[in-house]
């Protein structure tokens, strides 16, 4: 039985049954029973969401030392209309227009269209010690994932799934 | 023994450190927003070395703690730590609870850390082998403290990370 979880059940659509499979026979194929996702794909409205609502937490300048370069200029709008006392809608239209003009991808490796591409983060800490080595390698072999990040580059097994 | 065991431990940080450096044109997020800054104008903190190449921050705190840093700055951004408590403390619920306090302080983002000190608060298994609170700052893809109990001392492990 391989078991996927999410650690927000509001991440579950974004997960394909196409996605599902292939990350169901990868554990089938490594013998994990159980994996958490904690993180998937969103729009580019939601990180334009995310982004106004992060400025408005910790402050433009903080936020701008956070990102890089293409995050900075979508932080740019965000001060820009902020000062011409623009309204929240206005603000997040206005900072998700530029997030696409930019590429999304360069904002976050998290924004995509889900019927092209399904992202994944997994919690490494939801498999077993003993099966990473195995799981990496079945990832780093499988054809279907287009991009994979692991530790220590990264905080969790990171999947790129064409759809 | 305390000290071999923490020893140990940072050394095991090491070894699971690849080199993760990376094309900043690449990555989303500033690859220098963590630096060795981070950590030199803390009071808290009476010494750190800071491995740029793999992020890794070792710290000894002004009252004698040894933590252990890993941080992500490209695709995601983040933080991994690891502070030993050791036996004259681990069986002190309330020292055990002002250690964690401590390492909350000291590597949580200022806007973070009453909410997080509100969950630290219902960290009721401290005294348990093992233990695991999962933190409800939005915007995270995880937050979590752990701790783990072994003989003669206890590691907390504080993790987070956006994307």
């Amino acid at each position: 039985m391989a078991n996927i979880q999410f650690l927000n059940h509001k991440d579950s659509p974004n997960v394909s049954a196409h996605s599902r499979k292939i990350l169901q026979e990868i554990m089938k194929k490594v013998g994990v029973t159980k994996i958490i996702i904690t993180s998937t794909a969103r729009t580019t409205a939601d990180q334009a969401r995310i982004m106004y609502e992060n400025i408005e937490k910790y402050g433009a300048d903080e936020q701008k030392r956070l990102y890089g370069g293409y995050g900075d200029k979508v932080i740019d709008v965000y001060i820009a209309l902020k000062e011409k006392k623009k309204s929240r809608g206005e603000i997040v239209t206005a900072m998700q227009n530029k997030i696409m003009t930019l590429g999304p991808g360069k904002v976050s490796s998290h924004v995509a269209d889900f019927k092209k591409m399904n992202v994944v983060d997994i919690a490494p800490s939801s498999i077993p010690k003993a099966f990473h080595t195995m799981f990496e390698k079945t990832v780093e072999s499988d054809k279907r994932i287009s991009r994979f990040f692991k530790p220590p580059k990264d905080p969790a097994y990171h999947l790129e799934i064409i759809q | 023994m305390y000290r071999i065991y923490a020893f140990s431990v940072l050394l095991g940080l090491q070894l699971l450190c690849g080199d993760i450096t990376f094309a900043s044109e690449e990555c989303v997020f500033d690859k220098n927003y963590y630096s060795e800054k981070t950590y030199t104008t803390n009071t808290d903190i009476k010494s750190v070395v800071w491995q740029d190449k793999y992020k890794v921050a070792k710290i000894l705190t002004q009252k004698g703690d040894l933590i252990a840093v890993q941080h992500w700055a490209c695709t995601h951004l983040g933080l991994q730590a690891i502070m030993l408590i050791s036996n004259a403390d681990m069986d002190n619920e309330n020292a055990a609870r002002g250690k964690v306090r401590g390492l909350v302080k000291m590597l949580v983002r200022q806007a973070d850390f009453d909410e997080v000190i509100v969950a630290l608060g219902k960290m009721k298994c401290l005294q348990d082998k093992e233990c695991k609170i999962n933190i409800p700052v939005k915007g995270y893809s995880e937050f979590y403290i752990q701790s783990d109990r072994q003989q003669e001392s206890m590691t907390i492990l504080l993790k987070y990370y956006l994307n």
